[in-house]
């Protein structure tokens, strides 16, 4: 009796010393009598959802309250899926390498800065899975990641969405062809070179690849003929996304050049692609919903530079009535904050549904980040990524209460305090003031190349 | 292995040390040769290690080598005295990753049609085949300053701006007429950083370049072992670079990391999991959180010996309200965390060395104290400074403590180390003997010595001010951070005006050829100063100076 | 009751219809005048309350009526059943109209060389032919403050509203030279200042504007002596707001600006108005009592402290009205002015409660710009600035259906809406 006592002590604190070490905390609780919108199955009125270990175990009405799980009354609010951002640099400490056209191997997963307090704030704007993406700076960018906001965590890797696939950023247009070609003469200089640069590093990895099967093929030992290649990390990754492992998302605005991509891609035998952006899509939506993953839009920006002068609002509207997986997406702290209102703009601007719109920010991102299995939608089985509001989502009036993620409640307006900083400086007696002008984008970091030519210090430079 | 060869190395520099200064038949005309190279200390307390004392002690060295200590050892007839009476004997400090005394290295020009996507290895910073030991000033001032605080031992960093500076080198602090590097290749020193606006250009890139590096240094080692089998293959050629981490792959030598916050740490952490190679972190000021890990993965750790500034003893008028209390409250306490890091990492049971990159000399033995007064034992700090440092080298068959057959390298104090009074007596470095007792001296009637902190530029310069009063004129000095090198120089104050209520004087400092000449004026109240410094022809800076209460002298 | 429905009918299709989806190939849609009467709206008045099944005639550019069964006569009827009239909504701080594509210097027309120059006019540079000008007025905001920025006193921001050829056209009779108060804050997480030379700085550039004000005062003295004055166009601007002539808006944010803003205004007789104010909510107490406006926004935007509350941006208004200070909002937006309903919106849910929210762009702003006599609110006697809408403004949903600016019914079309057209389908169906 004694022993058997013993071990369990002994095995519970060994459970509690390796989920510290290791496990990505998960959580149980039950939400009762909600209005539910799960997105793929429609909205249920007075509902409850119960989540056990982190995964939505059950949805009904009259569910049986189970004991030692928190019990939260959302009598009168509605629940929808946690929001995804399919484009957004939060969490990270750089975003840009901007030192070549093509840096393939370089990967976000190695800057998650998992102080920002940006998580935070996303949580409380209900987004609870973003993907952390490299800059716009070149042709084809770094690996991104997509991160849960497991905020609180000092450990990057436990914000890692450990499922999702593996994504790569590629961008088109002015950011490449301007700090490449006119900030460092190296190709790109135009949009043709864009398209050179891409189709020559699908080449190279290729014949990387040939070289290795070569090599690998050859006889082992000493009989060797063959020398060993260089390693090449950019040229291997672009053979992954030549073989499919990789989901590409493309930083793109122009109709023309989305169009040469999707050709690029045909050529080569990809369809993992997702265009970001995207403020020209409408113009190609047949073959974005053709060709693609879909397209991850603004709401409503354009006009900060001349290659979205020619957008519409309803780009989001004529892609969804199109057939193109569409999602909306923010590229900005401030956005990941009301994707929900971000959403809700697609009402004004060509009349969507709100199951149209909200799926913009839910299942579809998901399905973009090829993780659509596990979360974008409250179904049972799925991951308990949630969000609680006391109005419909779609409303302006809509402010989130509570958000989960994996079943952990990391925000709840009632008990929110201010400063939910996890580090401090212990020299920052005199706290930095952000204003408006100064938010995250796509072309941080590449500043070095810009030492006095067409910087523009006020607007989005996205 | 590589003990062996660090050894073998070792003893190769001393069989040079048997022979000392062959004259060829010239006499010693200035009289600087030793009469012998052997000395003992004499009824002296030893700490021949971190929590031992004995009293009443005797300790013989003969030509660098602690040949003896005890209470009644044989003391040969050559053996000079060193009267150790209310002395305490302490090992001499080792010092991890600094870089004084060390110049940069030569980068060759970019081509005309540079390509910055693709720049050579070492206009990139990738030059990890650079050696410490060829861009090392054995002869210069400041290891000599360091020396006085106490440090014999200390690793030498390469300078360069990238992530792969060069390999470091072990010297010691010793005798300016021999060869004192004890070691090259010591470690492949890495850091987060880069030359800017070339591949790699940020920690993404650093990250990439890295495992890059690795992989084909492993493949470069394949194709040279398949070239000296089987001369038809096409020949490797020579790249230095890969050269130099094959030791790192093959575990001959460690990867010296160089943090500056919790994230460096734990991406160093990551780089040795992915690539599996011996790893030193230093210049950790950050991470408590990172304790059970590190101790998991016997990871060697250096803590850096600067520390935040303080900035509440003297809070200046800020914002009210109580958003700001709080704050400030979490600030502060962010601020005593960093200062109970190091007591932190004891508890935890990790030996951590300390190293003074960025330290200023006049924080060494404060900040210690500050590390005292917030967590780390005496003998904590005393192992940060000597065994454990010794252990993380892999240098501890002849450093690190006091005890027969290793290296006199110590330390002479007059009181416990780390305690108000004490003073660093003689520093014994390779058998070496540094005399810095005070020779008796009367403070001067009015003499002061000050502390001052002065921001020029965005930058934050200290230094102090020196007073001394004769025939009723204030003479003294200033000293300064060298605007050149890293040193700290003098200057002699001229024009000095004292009064209870103000200070006014000038100094002048040189720049090259030029000469700065710089008025300081300002309000004295009580035992702070308030002021303006004026640099001719460049702008107005604020100074504040603090009067030390006991003026120290030398 | 049959010829109001066949005429709502009509309306329904030839209004909406025919300008929002069949646009004939040549044909030119321009805003015209006419006499509209406007019936059985919910008039969403603003001053006088919410005014249900009631009518409203538009005449001569202006409100000529609101009553219930107004006579019909010749009048454009309009129907307007189920839906709401609101005046034209006001965004207090805009770039638009003197930016076209933002990253383009060439198309940036509002920031001059120069600390002090405040003589330079917005209203010169405003470019009626902005894309974004149809793009802003279609979602009801008809009326904007366009302002020059950089420098101490970058120039002269002026009221325009989003319809005419000509900037006069566009004037709405507003101007006010814009200041931008030297901030003591560290800006920003590069700027690694010390306190005391942040401190020191600032202390200098608000020497610097003291010395310019001194200066502008001296001015102002000598010419009222009628004494002999060269060409100073900067004095003679400056001198204008010492007159009062002219209002001096004061861009400031952080909370110890604010007060060290409200001390330098403190000492002057002068019509001030606070712009920016993102840190109000630490110091709304001081800001009531010193009773000067404050226009503030963007409302969507970061907090501007990383140990913020995270939405103190959201709830800054609220606090200030709570606090008793007169309120007006912005976006600070160009392209993006249309979004001032939502950022109303957010700061209604956010503690502000929608009547304030729509007073602060609406007759709160009118009043601070001097205007109320004619726009800001549905009164008879004002100008027939207003829109028509399917609900509550703020809602996303809501659909704007018609804008009239100055009695112009205004096309509801635009860029965004003609790509909208042409490209929901890419394949032209033949006509059914």
């Amino acid at each position: 009796m004694q022993t058997k006592l013993i071990l369990s002590v002994i095995s519970t604190f060994w459970f509690i010393v390796v989920s510290q070490a290791q496990e990505i905390s998960k959580g149980n609780v039950f939400i009762k009598n909600a209005h539910v919108i799960t997105i793929t199955n429609g909205l249920l009125e007075h509902t409850d959802v119960l989540v056990e270990n982190g995964i939505i175990s059950k949805i009904g009405s009259g569910l049986k309250e189970p004991k030692g799980v928190p019990v939260i009354d959302a009598s009168g609010q509605f629940l929808m899926p946690g929001i995804i951002d399919a484009h957004s640099h939060l969490a990270l400490e750089v975003i840009n390498e901007a030192s070549s056209p093509i840096t393939a191997e370089v990967k976000m997963e190695d800057v998650i800065d998992p102080f920002d307090v940006g998580i935070y704030r996303a949580l409380a704007g209900g987004t609870t899975v973003s993907h952390a993406m490299h800059g716009s700076a070149n042709a084809i960018g770094g690996q991104n990641i997509t991160l849960k906001h497991r905020y609180g965590t000092r450990d990057p890797d436990q914000l890692i969405m450990k499922e999702a696939p593996r994504t790569i950023k590629f961008a088109l247009g002015e950011n490449p062809i301007r700090v490449h070609g006119r900030g460092k003469n190296l190709q790109p200089r135009s949009r043709m070179g864009v398209e050179a640069v891409i189709r020559n590093g699908f080449e190279e990895a290729l014949q990387y690849k040939a070289d290795w099967e070569d090599w690998n093929a050859s006889d082992k030992g000493k009989e060797k003929q063959q020398i060993p290649p260089v390693y090449n990390s950019r040229l291997e990754t672009l053979v992954d996304i030549l073989e499919g492992e990789i989901i590409i998302h493309c930083h793109s605005y122009r109709a023309d050049e989305i169009y040469m991509l999707i050709k690029v891609c045909q050529e080569y035998g990809i369809d993992k692609i997702v265009f970001s952006h995207v403020n020209e899509g409408f113009k190609v939506a047949p073959e974005l919903a053709k060709y693609t993953m879909g397209a991850s839009v603004f709401a409503d920006w354009w006009a900060y530079k001349f290659e979205v002068y020619y957008s519409t609002a309803y780009n989001a509207a004529i892609l969804t009535k199109n057939g193109v997986v569409t999602s909306i997406n923010s590229d900005s702290d401030e956005l990941i904050r009301h994707l929900y209102h971000e959403a809700a703009k697609t009402q004004r601007y060509g009349g969507l549904t709100d199951d149209e719109a909200l799926a913009l920010i839910t299942i579809n991102p998901a399905k973009q980040l090829g993780i659509d299995k596990l979360v974008g939608s409250i179904e049972e089985g799925k991951q308990a990524d949630l969000v609680l509001f006391d109005m419909h989502p779609l409303s302006i009036y809509a402010i989130p209460q509570m958000t989960w993620v994996d079943g952990v409640k990391y925000f709840d307006r009632e008990k929110d305090a201010s400063d939910q900083r996890i580090k401090v400086n212990p020299e920052e007696t005199l706290e930095p003031i952000f204003l408006h002008t100064e938010h995250h984008n796509c072309m941080r970091d590449v500043d070095f190349y810009f030492t006095g030519f067409g910087r523009n210090l006020f607007g989005h430079s996205h | 292995m590589r003990a062996n060869n660090l050894l073998s190395s070792i003893s190769f520099i001393y069989l040079c040390f048997l022979f000392p200064a062959l004259l060829f038949g010239q006499s010693d005309r200035n009289g600087d040769r030793r009469i012998t190279g052997t000395y003992y200390i004499s009824n002296t307390t030893l700490i021949p290690s971190p929590g031992k004392i004995l009293t009443g002690q005797q300790l013989l060295f003969e030509n660098g080598i602690i040949k003896a200590l005890g209470k009644n050892i044989d003391i040969p007839a050559e053996a000079q005295e060193i009267k150790g009476d209310s002395l305490l004997v302490y090992p001499g400090f080792i010092d991890v990753a600094n870089k004084t005394g060390m110049v940069e290295p030569t980068i060759p020009e970019k081509p005309d049609d540079f390509d910055p996507s693709e720049p050579l290895p070492e206009i990139a910073g990738i030059h990890p085949h650079f050696s410490a030991v060829d861009h090392y000033q054995e002869k210069n001032p400041h290891d000599q300053e360091w020396r006085k605080l106490g440090f014999t031992i200390a690793q030498k960093l390469p300078k360069g701006k990238g992530m792969l500076p060069g390999n470091s080198a072990l010297v010691i602090y010793g005798h300016e007429s021999r060869n004192n590097i004890l070691s090259d290749n010591q470690s492949l020193y890495f850091k987060f950083s880069t030359v800017g606006g070339v591949y790699p250009n940020t920690d993404l890139g650093v990250m990439a370049k890295w495992r890059d590096l690795l992989q084909n240094a492993r493949l470069y080692e394949t194709h040279g072992e398949m070239y000296s089998e089987q001369s038809s293959l096409r020949r490797r050629e020579s790249n230095p670079v890969l050269d130099a981490l094959i030791p790192v792959i093959n575990r001959e030598i460690p990867v010296l990391i160089e943090s500056s916050s919790e994230l460096d740490i734990r991406r160093a952490l990551k780089m040795q999991e992915e690539n599996n190679f011996d790893l030193i972190i230093t210049g950790i000021n950050e991470g408590d959180a990172l304790l059970p890990i590190l101790k998991e993965k016997k990871t060697s750790a250096v803590l850096t010996l600067d520390l935040p500034d303080d900035k509440f003893s003297d809070p200046t008028e800020g914002e009210k309200g109580p958003d700001f209390e709080k704050r400030m409250e979490r600030t502060k306490n962010a601020y005593l965390k960093s200062l109970s890091l190091a007591g932190e990492y004891e508890k935890a049971g990790i030996p951590f060395g300390f190293t003074t990159k960025h330290l200023s000399r006049t924080d060494f033995i404060k900040n210690i104290r500050l590390m005292i007064a917030n967590g780390l034992s005496e003998e904590g700090a005393l192992a940060a400074l000597t065994v454990n440092p010794a252990e993380i080298l892999q240098i501890s068959a002849i450093a690190g403590t006091l005890s027969e057959g290793k290296m006199a390298n110590m330390v002479l104090m007059s009181d416990t180390l780390f305690s108000e009074e004490a003073k660093v007596v003689m520093v014994i470095s390779d058998g070496y003997l540094f005399d810095y007792s005070e020779k008796a001296q009367k403070i001067k009637d009015g003499a002061s010595v000050w502390e001052y902190e002065a921001e020029t530029e965005g930058r934050k310069s200290k230094g102090k001010w020196k007073f001394t009063k004769e025939d009723n004129n204030w003479s003294g000095t200033v000293s300064y951070d060298d605007p050149q090198t890293e040193g700290v120089k003098t200057s002699p104050i001229k024009n000095a005006v004292i009064t209870e209520k103000s200070l006014a004087f000038t100094f002048s400092v040189e720049v090259g050829e030029n000469a700065l000449e710089v008025k300081v004026s300002g309000e004295v109240t009580g035992e702070k100063f308030s002021g303006n410094m004026e640099i001719k022809g460049y702008g107005n800076y604020q100074v504040k100076a603090k009067k030390l209460e006991k003026p120290e002298i030398k | 009751m049959m010829k109001k429905i066949i005429f709502s009918l009509l309306f329904i299709i030839c209004l909406f219809k025919a300008d929002l989806f069949a646009q004939i190939d040549g044909e030119v849609v321009k805003p015209y005048k006419a006499d509209f009467l406007l019936q059985n709206a919910r008039v969403v008045t603003v001053t006088q309350g919410i005014l249900e099944d009631t009518d409203l005639l538009i005449k001569d550019g202006k409100i000529a009526a609101i009553g219930q069964n107004l006579a019909p006569q010749n009048y454009t009827l309009v129907d307007c059943s189920g839906k709401s009239v609101y005046p034209g909504f006001i965004d207090s701080g805009t770039s638009l109209g003197l930016v076209e594509v933002n990253s383009l210097p060439e198309t940036q027309d509002f920031m001059e060389l120069g600390k002090l120059t405040p003589q330079m006019q917005a209203l010169t540079a405003v470019n009626p032919n902005a894309v974004a000008i149809p793009v802003t007025r279609v979602s009801g905001v008809t009326t904007v403050l366009t302002q020059p920025r950089g420098g101490y006193f970058p120039g002269t921001a002026a009221l325009i509203q989003l319809n005419g050829y000509t900037p006069d056209q566009m004037d709405a009779g507003f101007r006010a030279v814009i200041m931008n108060f030297p901030s003591a804050a560290k800006s920003g997480d590069y700027d690694s200042r010390s306190e005391e030379t942040i401190q020191k700085e600032a202390q200098k550039k608000r020497d610097e504007i003291d010395e310019i004000w001194k200066k502008a005062a001296n001015y102002l003295s000598i010419k009222e002596k009628g004494g002999q004055l060269n060409y100073y166009p900067e004095m003679e601007q400056l001198s204008r707001v010492l007159k009062k002539e002219l209002p001096l808006f004061i861009e400031v944010n952080a909370a110890k600006d604010i007060i060290a803003a409200l001390e330098w205004v403190k000492e002057k007789n002068l019509e001030v108005v606070l712009t920016g104010v993102a840190e109000g909510w630490k110091v709304a107490e001081k800001l009531a009592a010193s009773k000067i406006p404050v226009i503030t926004g963007p409302v969507l935007t970061l907090p501007t402290r990383a140990s913020d509350k995270y939405d103190v941006a959201y709830t800054n208004a609220a606090a200030l009205h709570k606090a008793g200070v007169k309120l007006a909002l912005r976006t600070q937006d160009t392209e993006n002015v249309r979004n001032l309903p939502f950022h109303a919106g957010f700061a209604a849910a956010y503690g502000l409660g929608v009547e304030a929210a729509l007073k602060s762009i609406t007759i709160n702003a009118a009043e601070i710009f001097k205007v109320d006599d004619r726009l800001g609110s549905l009164e008879v006697g004002k100008n027939a600035t207003l829109f028509i809408a399917d609900g509550d403004p703020f809602e996303p949903k809501t659909q704007v259906e018609q804008v009239f600016i100055n009695g112009y019914r205004i096309p509801m079309t635009n860029r965004h809406i003609r790509l909208y057209q042409e490209f929901l389908d890419r394949e032209m169906k033949p006509a059914e």
